[in-house]
């Protein structure tokens, strides 16, 4: 079996208004992930992408729009946040299959211009209980998610809070962070709820703009221009009584609780390794509360102690888990966690420059805030 | 405009019963569990035989959330506003507005049912809204659950 790795990423600017069409994004940031990864266009055989109620543009468009060869691999996902790494580990499954050697995975979106994810409404059984009440935004299912975490773990508002000054300190370091205003307590203390237990800046930053990575099959990877980021291992999950719709968590039982609690076993034992391993991780952050939620659910720290842990500086560059170290979703802009995965490949390949981990020989970054969700361990090769 | 309900072959009989000021649930003939929102089989073991049951309407907040911001113009007026996830005496849990009591609502705090109508003008279709009301101050709420 041929193992897989992730061998270039590619990002159009980040914009309010970014003037271009959903489909240019979508090439733009494919193009510039297969140029990154020192291939020819002619290689890439799969292409694999998700947007949700019609937001982007289907695989064989994009596959058009960039002259790409026949395909033998196309995966148009109806998902939201859950996709990126789940996507990534379809592409790495058909490339151990020898189904496929060359899978370009997006996410392009005017997220801000266009249609916003945020308020969106989805379609679905569950709408009926929502929609009527006027419980419609992502932002709300998160928050009634993350009172009932705090509550029960025993934490609070300093914890969110910490999360959001840490990941803000990373994005001085980015570039290409959307949000690159210092933050600092008070400041975020004296915030207004949007929803609470939601601040403004517990929220991701919606933008226009698109990301993508490709995946190889290793034995090519080893001769392309960076090191690979070689799947060590993924999991997608979804909990028993997920519901009714990506909206609807009425029947699942534990909301302390998302899919990282449900897949971290069997991801740390495909992997061959513990959660004291990984370097480096970063946590998907729609929402401050995910990554705390995350770190505990992963087995990265105790349950109820994510806060502390953030707060004691573990999460910072010099502590014992950099983490979301190109700001999160938070503060470089809600790509819908292809960035999340894209800053992962970053980091394990020793690119990311000013917020560079200093160790990075394994990483974990994770897809979903809710009842579903994906993740993968990357290693580096040998 | 507010959204209506999409009612449809499963859950219909939930929306007369608030029609009726009464939460019903589906009791799972093979298992014993009460379930809502409406669904063709028990989650936990298969099985598609159910009676449906009224509940108490007596609940206790698992969660809750408080809109500072409205997301759609039609709840501009309601803002702020809580939705809460209670979890009823019978089993199930509902999403409904929560309103009334002194001071910020409680993970636990007792909550019990009431029954508005909501739509029904020219063009729009008259639906009943289940929403749960807090015990006023000084009330005997119980120990939080």
């Amino acid at each position: 079996m041929q193992p897989a790795a992730i061998t270039g990423v590619g990002y159009t600017a980040l914009s309010h208004a970014s003037g271009t069409s959903v489909l240019e994004l979508a090439r733009s940031a494919c193009a510039a992930a297969i140029e990154d990864a020192g291939l020819d266009r002619s290689e890439i055989d799969g292409v694999a992408s998700f947007m949700l109620n019609d937001d982007s543009v289907p695989c064989l468009a994009v596959a058009t729009a960039l002259a790409l060869p026949e395909q033998r691999l196309v995966l148009d996902l109806n998902l939201g946040g859950q996709a990126p790494c789940h996507l990534v580990s379809l592409a790495a499954q058909a490339i151990r299959c020898g189904q496929a050697r060359h899978v370009v995975v997006y996410r392009a979106m005017n997220g801000r211009s266009g249609a916003r994810v945020g308020a969106m409404h989805f379609p679905g059984l569950g709408g009926a209980y929502r929609y009527p009440i006027g419980y419609e935004s992502y932002l709300m299912y998160i928050a009634m998610w993350a009172r009932r975490f705090l509550f029960e773990t025993g934490q609070g508002e300093e914890d969110l809070a910490a999360v959001v000054l840490a990941q803000r300190e990373y994005a001085l370091r980015n570039e290409r962070a959307f949000r690159r205003k210092p933050l600092d307590r008070d400041s975020y203390l004296g915030s207004p709820f949007v929803v609470e237990p939601f601040r403004g800046p517990d929220c991701t930053i919606e933008v226009d703009g698109a990301c993508a990575v490709v995946v190889s099959a290793l034995d090519r990877a080893r001769d392309l221009r960076h090191p690979p980021a070689v799947i060590r291992a993924s999991a997608y999950r979804a909990g028993r009584r997920a519901g009714l719709d990506i909206g609807d968590h009425l029947y699942w039982e534990d909301y302390t609780r998302n899919y990282t609690s449900w897949l971290r076993d069997d991801l740390f034992r495909e992997a061959g390794l513990a959660p004291s391993d990984i370097d480096f991780a970063e946590i998907y952050d729609c929402f401050s509360s995910t990554v705390l939620m995350g770190l505990e659910g992963l087995g990265l720290c105790e349950r109820g102690e994510s806060g502390a842990f953030v707060r004691s500086g573990a999460t910072r560059l010099d502590g014992a888990l950099p983490t979301n170290t190109h700001g999160g979703l938070l503060s470089e802009g809600y790509l819908h966690g292809m960035n999340t995965v894209a800053e992962a490949v970053l980091q394990l390949q020793g690119r990311g420059g000013d917020r560079q981990a200093p160790r990075h020989d394994h990483g974990i970054v994770t897809s979903g805030a809710l009842m579903d969700g994906s993740a993968l361990i990357l290693g580096r090769d040998r | 405009m507010r959204p209506e309900p999409t009612i449809d072959l499963d859950n219909a009989f939930y929306w007369e019963g608030l029609r009726d000021a009464e939460i019903r649930l589906q009791r799972c003939e093979a298992c014993g569990r009460r379930r809502t929102p409406p669904l063709p089989a028990c989650p936990d073991c298969g099985d598609p035989r159910a009676t449906i049951e009224p509940a108490s309407g007596r609940g206790r907040i698992y969660s809750f959330v408080v809109a500072h911001r409205a997301f759609s113009p039609a709840f501009e007026a309601d803002v702020p506003y809580t939705v809460a996830v209670v979890e009823l005496e019978e089993g199930g849990r509902m999403l409904a507005r929560l309103e009334g009591g002194d001071g910020p609502p409680r993970i636990g705090e007792a909550v019990r049912a009431a029954f508005r109508l909501r739509g029904g003008d020219a063009d729009e279709t008259e639906w009943t809204e289940a929403f749960f009301v807090r015990a006023p101050a000084g009330g005997d709420e119980g120990e939080p659950g």
